[in-house]
């Protein structure tokens, strides 16, 4: 009997470690094809972005797309990555209640070099760091790539790149760190609740790109002289409207990676939950993100019937409700999105009417509207949670204020440095392309390469 | 500076890339490349802006 109870055990040891190595390899494979998928996110951006250009600058918007993400990826491999760990709990670098947090901690886990190094390539004992740094790279690559399409046909190439590490590898990840971390000063103090980032991510990117737009200026010709706008139509709109969906199907794997999966030692609870350690389901966002699409779709037709603003609704839809993803009942989720989709045009309008040039509306797609998403979860969640397994005592819960300081905090994360190195560039001369180039384009000038070499009207490149 | 942390794939229990120990100086050759590059790129393109000014 004794034996067969001792057979019995090694039997059931033996189920478990196999069961966590199933569970490991699925934890690991389901943030690794999260990558692939926000990948999309990008295709969608190059398309988008080509196609809102005009013929003669379709192949520079394409490089400037395509350098942003190279090195807003390289650059968070440096040091990015670094800043999300040290500084949740704010510029001190202190470690935070969930020991998870602060400059020690982030030397240890998250820098190419010293002992860390081994956290940051292969590594057999280690299934975690190489997935969700990726999900985090992609992640800051897609604040450079919201920029970016706000800032077309006129800004040069390294001065934007430049940039685009500022925002992808600096402002971004810290104001992530404060808000989008268990640790975080913003959660633990205030409760700020942004599951989906509409305010980490777009908010940010979106007042970021705002601040570059006051040194950039227009485009030559998009402004007359009394002031009044010109609309500088891109050369495909189809491709950016394809791109646009491109960009909805990447949103999938952008959200499943905000969960964290149950059973590692990583892992918050016995069920899946969102970064701040709430409980959630994968389901919740098959109801909320395709609910979120449609309502900012048919919002934005009322009064623009015009696909390039209805393809930018669904992209507000999602971003609208992005904060509550995880706990928005569907009919709330279609009413947000809808109102999302309803305000952006004449959001959009508005900005013009300062006499800011933002090409693609993406100050008012990420920007107004990841602020609108952020404040509406104050409205509608207030008084939930804002943290869960191992909350420290006395952390605030969810509320309107909280939403409304982080709010505050995610506008001046992006609008000040975006501002401020933007100046700097510009003054260094950096920053735009001179207007004889803007009205020659930038393709003949500075691309070994044509666009369209048959069939359409396109420069031929003088540095082939 | 390519070595390795194990000498057969069996004794494999932690980090298993080339180079261990030296990944700061890895590190410090891809800053520089990066930094190069950029360095670069900026004298390229505004040689082509000059050039149509």
């Amino acid at each position: 009997m004794e034996e067969q109870i001792a057979l019995l055990a090694a039997n059931l040891e033996a189920v478990k470690q196999s069961a966590q190595i199933t569970n490991t390899q699925f934890a690991e494979t389901y943030y690794f094809l999260s990558i692939p998928l926000m990948m999309l996110i990008h295709a969608g951006f190059l398309a988008y972005e080509m196609g809102a250009t005009r013929l003669k600058n379709t192949l520079s918007s394409g490089i400037k797309n395509l350098l942003a993400f190279a090195f807003t990826i390289v650059t968070f491999y440096f040091f990015g990555w670094w800043f999300y760990w040290a500084l949740p709990t704010g510029f001190t670098g202190s470690e935070g209640y969930m020991a998870i947090s602060g400059i020690e901690y982030a030397n240890s886990i998250a820098l190419p070099w010293g002992d860390s190094a081994q956290y940051m390539g292969p590594n057999i004992a280690d299934n975690a760091s190489g997935v969700f740094w990726g999900a985090f790279a992609l992640f800051a690559a897609t604040t450079a790539s919201i920029m970016s399409g706000a800032l077309i046909e006129r800004i040069q190439t390294v001065g934007f790149v430049i940039l685009a590490i500022i925002l992808g590898s600096g402002a971004w990840i810290i104001a992530a760190a404060w808000g989008w971390h268990a640790d975080g000063w913003l959660v633990t103090e205030w409760g700020y609740h942004d599951f989906g980032a509409a305010g980490v991510v777009h908010a940010v990117a979106g007042f970021f790109a705002l601040g570059v737009l006051f040194n950039l200026g227009p485009r030559v010709g998009k402004f007359n002289e009394d002031g009044s706008a010109n609309h500088i139509a891109g050369h495909n709109m189809p491709l950016t409207v394809v791109g646009l969906m491109l960009i909805i199907v990447g949103f999938f794997g952008f959200l499943m990676a905000c969960i964290i999966l149950p059973g590692e030692s990583w892992s918050w609870a016995e069920t899946g939950t969102t970064i701040y350690g709430t409980r959630m389901t994968l389901s919740s966002l098959a109801f909320n993100i395709i609910l979120s699409v449609s309502g900012g779709i048919i919002g934005a037709w009322v009064f623009t019937r015009d696909p390039f603003w209805m393809m930018s609704g669904a992209l507000a839809g999602i971003i609208s409700v992005a904060s509550g993803l995880d706990i928005y009942f569907g009919s709330q989720v279609i009413i947000i999105s809808f109102i999302a989709g309803i305000i952006l045009k004449p959001c959009a309008d508005f900005v013009t009417s300062l006499g800011i040039d933002d090409a693609v509306g993406a100050v008012t797609v990420h920007g107004t509207i990841g602020i609108y998403g952020v404040l509406m979860m104050g409205v509608m969640a207030s008084g939930y949670p804002g943290l869960d397994a191992y909350a420290p005592e006395g952390t605030a819960t969810i509320s309107f204020v909280g939403q409304l300081v982080g709010s505050v905090v995610m506008i001046l994360s992006g609008l000040v440095p975006g501002y401020i190195f933007s100046w700097v560039l510009n003054k260094a001369g950096m920053l735009r392309v001179p207007d004889a180039v803007q009205v020659k384009g930038l393709d003949v000038v500075k691309v070994p390469a044509q666009a369209y070499p048959e069939g359409m009207t396109s420069p031929v490149s003088e540095d082939a | 500076m390519f070595g390795f942390s194990f000498d057969s794939w069996a004794d494999v229990t932690g980090a298993m890339y080339i180079g261990v120990g030296w990944e700061g100086t890895w590190t410090l050759i891809a800053v520089v490349f990066s930094i190069v590059i950029l360095a670069l790129g900026y004298i390229s393109e505004k040689e082509h802006y000059d050039k149509h000014q």
